[in-house]
């Protein structure tokens, strides 16, 4: 990065340009989809699951690596969990596949 | 693995789940998308696993949380039914809420764990003060909206006197607490960048 730069700055540049990405990708979404995309964008709120990771694998271990095992517990439920939930919701929208071109909405 | 290697190997990860994103918003590519979205969590995941190893070397307790949380989601995932989808999704992000919480406990009471300086500079605390704040929201509003949908809790709007100004009073503690926890100057911790 250019020298200079407060690091605080160089994360908010992403932030931002992070928010137009995600506006411009989702904006032409198929209604039919709402759900899945939703449940697929759960899952990936649990890339957390690095933070959690740093924490639960400090040099000394203490009651601060148990606070960031259950972190990493809980980010695992929503990772493992949100993506094979939406492998199962496109899985039904694939048999239904014929029809909902015609139908795309709920 | 230096630190410019894992930047790099997080954008791979970033592109994966922009790519995963734009899959979802399509009925062609929507299978594409998910599979594009757990090939970025799992070189995020595998990435995060050698940074710990190389530093510290304690990624058991890590493999322990990974397979307990992953087992346990998994199941959830393949019992229920499709009815029950909405509420399941807000349930799972009410975890995320509450991770974020624990890692911002977590990250003050160690933060070399983090990379972060020892007194931690008000920057990094104005961030853990945000990802603190975000994530309690998540939860509780995740809870809410889990019970709502799931029909556990009224759909209704609870409304009742004073709610306008009890939600001001708290909008207005909590951004003091997270500009008194940022700035505050303490023997620990001064309120300097450096």
């Amino acid at each position: 990065m250019a020298a200079g730069v407060d690091p605080i700055v160089f994360y908010l540049i992403i932030f931002v340009l992070a928010i137009f990405v995600g506006y411009h990708v989702v904006w032409s979404v198929t209604p039919a989809l709402h759900t899945p995309l939703m449940s697929v964008t759960n899952a990936i709120s649990g890339i957390i699951l690095v933070g959690a990771m740093l924490a639960a694998g400090p040099v000394a271990f203490d009651w601060g690596g148990w606070v960031g095992v259950l972190a990493v517990a809980l980010a695992s439920v929503n990772v493992f969990g949100g993506f094979l939930v939406t492998q199962r919701m496109l899985e039904m929208f694939k048999r239904k596949e014929p029809g909902a071109k015609a139908a795309g909405k709920h | 693995m230096t630190a410019n290697q894992v930047a790099l190997w997080y954008l791979v990860a970033s592109i994966c789940f922009i790519l995963a994103l734009k899959g979802l918003s399509h009925p062609s590519t929507a299978r594409r998308g998910n599979i594009l979205g757990i090939a970025g969590m799992a070189i995020a995941v595998v990435v995060t696993l050698a940074l710990v190893y190389s530093h510290t070397r304690n990624v058991g307790m890590i493999l322990a949380g990974i397979a307990v949380g992953g087992i346990v989601g998994a199941i959830i995932a393949r019992r229920v039914k499709m009815t029950q989808m909405p509420e399941l999704v807000a349930a799972f992000h009410s975890l995320v809420g509450l991770a974020a919480v624990l890692i911002a406990i977590s990250a003050i009471h160690d933060p070399a764990a983090f990379g972060l300086h020892v007194p931690i500079p008000s920057g990094n605390r104005l961030e853990l003060f945000i990802g603190t704040f975000i994530g309690a929201i998540t939860f509780s509003g995740s809870v809410i909206a889990f019970g709502k949908l799931s029909g556990k809790i009224r759909s209704a709007p609870v409304v009742f006197a004073g709610q306008h100004m009890l939600n001001l009073a708290l909008a207005v503690a909590m951004i003091g607490f997270g500009i008194w926890f940022s700035c505050r100057p303490t023997s620990r911790s001064g309120c300097r960048t450096s």
